[in-house]
């Protein structure tokens, strides 16, 4: 489906008018980007998720500089296959062996297309995790166990996120 | 009668059309009722992808070893050769599992990805259809249109067209010709041996005329009850059938189609009728029907209600 919000048809119209303005040129990127499938995607995906909140809610889009949000437009679907990717690398894949410094800058694409090429879904196991869809992305965070060997143990893990490598 | 068809064939070809018959002189009475209406439930994937499952069980070495006891040299030999076909059913064990978890994942992302892409579009859509905009009340009413179950053989194409400032929501549809609608009933009323050329002739018009009128009405009352009376206080629907062949490929009730009937409601008025009671031909001139006195003549036609 594509079709444009009102405001988003209002602020067409502003940017024509009004082409030095750098808050209507913003406020258009904005809606541009809220419009974009894939950004509606990731919301669906990292909606209630920390990173979404406060790294690509509406509030935090609005903070960001024109630059920012063109670099954010084009770097997006990239992102949304890496941020895909990564929950069946947690269930299925090399979830286990991602860092926090591993988490892509969403604002470079080769950055996004490197963590993409670090994730490796041609080796599956079954991993052990106590992540669901909800919160996946707290395997890049540091608190989160994570373990290649897969004789770690899991009782003592309760308290905690945990990933470790599964086997067949 | 073909001579060609059994009797049994020609038995069963008749069951079909009485069926068939049915459907078309029921249209009014099969409307969607409003609780089966629930457009945003057919757009939405609430369904799980299940868990991944593998039923063979991991080789279990002591099956290996009921071979038999034997003892020296033999017994070596004997305990090599099984350690082999044991590892051998262990690593046949991993690599089949494998394949089907790679199998399973392929299949789960392919559905999961299906399934955000339906539930974001239908957030979407459900968003701006609340804020009245264009495109998503006229593409929520093509979804309202096409969830609605007419006879397999109908041919029907439409359009929809939203005024958002008179709440206004025009319905364009392509309905068959007469020779489309009826190719096989006639074969059904010569059975009965008992029709004249003349009274079969008038039995088709009317039926013809009295299915598109009911499609006409069946639609209105459908987008009425589907979308919300913020949005949509009036309905005009403007029904068309093709001048040619090509009229059916490219829908854009500009050429190769003449209108044959309109009719356009308020809400108010259109709750009024009745439609399981009243005869179409009525409820429709109740509708300010406006008509061709002939629908299948090729010469005749109206101005539709214009989209404003």
């Amino acid at each position: 489906m594509s079709f444009k919000s009102s405001t988003g048809k209002l602020y067409t119209l502003f940017s024509v008018c009004i082409t030095s303005d750098e808050s209507v040129r913003r406020r258009l990127l904005i809606c541009e980007i809220m419009e974009m499938k894939e950004y509606r995607e990731l919301k669906y995906i990292i909606g209630n998720q920390q990173f979404y909140s406060e790294r690509l809610s509406e509030c935090e889009l609005e903070r960001l500089s024109c630059e920012e949000l063109n670099k954010l437009r084009v770097t997006l679907p990239d992102f949304l296959e890496a941020v895909s990717q990564t929950y069946y690398a947690v269930l299925y894949g090399n979830g286990w062996s991602f860092k926090s410094e591993d988490f892509p800058d969403i604002f470079s694409r080769d950055s996004v297309k490197n963590f993409l090429s670090k994730i490796n879904l041609f080796d599956v196991y079954l991993n052990k995790t106590n992540i669901t869809e909800k919160d996946f992305l707290s395997i890049f965070d540091d608190r989160t166990f994570k373990s290649n060997n897969p004789s770690d143990d899991i009782k003592a893990r309760n308290d905690v996120k945990y990933c470790i490598k599964g086997e067949l | 009668m073909n001579s060609g068809i059994s009797a049994e064939e020609d038995k069963k070809n008749i069951e079909k059309l009485i069926i068939e018959t049915n459907e078309y002189e029921n249209i009014l009475s099969n409307a969607l009722k409003p609780n089966e209406l629930s457009i945003w439930e057919s757009l939405e994937v609430n369904e799980s992808y299940p868990i991944f499952s593998y039923d063979a069980s991991f080789p279990d070495k002591s099956d290996y070893l009921k071979t038999g006891v034997m003892s020296g040299f033999m017994n070596k030999l004997m305990s090599g050769k099984i350690e082999e076909k044991y590892n051998d059913a262990c690593l046949e064990y991993k690599i089949e599992k494998q394949r089907l978890l790679k199998e399973y994942i392929y299949n789960k992302v392919q559905f999961e990805k299906d399934k955000t892409e339906r539930n974001v579009e239908a957030d979407f859509l459900k968003y701006h259809y609340k804020n009245g905009e264009k495109t998503a009340v006229e593409k929520y009413a093509d979804t309202v249109i096409s969830c609605s179950q007419y006879p397999e053989s109908l041919k029907i194409r439409y359009k929809t067209y939203y005024t958002r400032t008179e709440k206004k929501l025009t319905v364009n549809f392509l309905l068959p010709e007469l020779n489309d609608l009826l190719t096989d009933r006639g074969i059904l009323i010569n059975n009965k041996d008992v029709l004249t050329e003349t009274i079969l002739k008038k039995i088709e018009k009317n039926f013809y005329e009295r299915t598109l009128i009911s499609i006409g009405i069946r639609t209105m009352y459908e987008l009425f009850e589907a979308i919300s009376s913020e949005l949509v206080r009036k309905i005009a629907f403007n029904g068309y059938v093709p001048t040619n062949e090509s009229a059916w490929e490219n829908i854009d009730f500009s050429g190769h189609m003449r209108c044959i009937f309109s009719m356009e409601s308020t809400r108010e008025k259109f709750s009024d009728i009745n439609l399981y009671t009243e005869e179409p031909l009525k409820i429709a001139e109740s509708l300010n029907l406006l008509r061709v006195k002939n629908f299948s003549d090729p010469m005749q036609l109206i101005a539709p209600i214009k989209v404003q």
